[in-house]
């Protein structure tokens, strides 16, 4: 799912298992991680992200959350490490511009 | 490379390194099946299409960040959704009321109207101010592209059919 800023360009994307807009219990599917990073690397080359500046990883049982902040943009990825070694963890990644038509830049 | 063809790959590979567009996007992976309208101020639709681009699901709600956030103050006038249900769906195109299932558990409470072509939800939450306690209604169309492949029994409206009936067809 894509929020466009005023200048009608991407500002945040969000990569997710396809899933009905109506909600509903069901258990959550999660991708695999290689998918995931292609589908990033496609919309966001890393050439267009500038310098990374800060990477964290925060952990809390077998969930962690990874933040790359760059000059240009943030990553951030959910992944769900319970089921290992089932291959599909990554339940979903976002990808945010940094620019004054996304009304966040300084953020 | 002749000149021409160095410029057009130079020219390619600037388009590649701007910010994507809506049209960029569906240039690489074709038309969106879901996107998000805002119907009112402060107001949005999100409808999902079937593969002939009917509008099979909606969901009317408070505008919130795609990363969804569970707001519990935003809310909407319940006159303005009815206002918006009826130019998404009109009264006309619904077809039959087949039911009308009313659930309360304390201030959270749903309505769905089930229409032969369609099922329309509405949940409100009554402790937040009256005539603005709506936070969310959805529509799902069965007719039609969105109709099912199978059928539930639930959308086949029963016809009663008496001994003369039955008769007749002999």
């Amino acid at each position: 799912m894509v929020a466009y800023g005023t200048d009608r360009a991407a500002c945040q994307m969000v990569v997710e298992r396809m899933r009905s807009i109506i909600p509903h219990d069901e258990p959550a599917e999660y991708m695999r991680p290689e998918v995931v990073t292609e589908i990033i690397d496609v919309v966001l080359p890393e050439a267009d992200r500038g310098s990374l500046l800060l990477r964290t990883v925060t952990k809390s049982g077998c969930n962690e959350i990874e933040n790359a902040d760059y000059q240009n943009v943030t990553v951030s990825r959910f992944r769900h490490k319970c089921n290992l070694p089932n291959p599909g963890i990554e339940g979903e990644a976002t990808v945010t511009r940094k620019n004054a038509a996304c009304g966040n830049v300084g953020k | 490379m002749p000149l021409g063809a160095k410029s057009l790959l130079l020219l390619v590979i600037a388009a590649a390194s701007v910010a994507q567009t809506a049209t960029d996007l569906t240039a690489r992976y074709g038309y969106p099946d879901v996107e998000r309208f805002v119907v009112r101020p402060g107001i949005t639709m999100m409808a999902s299409y079937a593969d002939d681009r009917t509008a099979c699901e909606m969901v009317i709600e408070p505008k919130h960040p795609i990363h969804r956030t569970d707001d519990k103050e935003q809310s909407m006038a319940t006159a303005t959704v009815s206002e918006i249900i009826d130019e998404l769906i009109p009264k006309s195109e619904r077809g039959i009321l087949l039911n009308r299932i009313f659930k309360a558990m304390g201030a959270p409470q749903f309505e769905h109207d089930k229409y032969q072509n369609v099922t329309i939800s509405r949940y409100f939450v009554r402790s937040l101010p009256a005539n603005h306690d709506e936070k969310s209604a959805t529509i799902i169309r069965k007719d039609g592209p969105c109709s099912p492949a199978i059928p539930s029994h639930e959308s086949v409206p029963a016809i009663e059919l008496n001994a003369a009936d039955l008769h007749a067809v002999r």
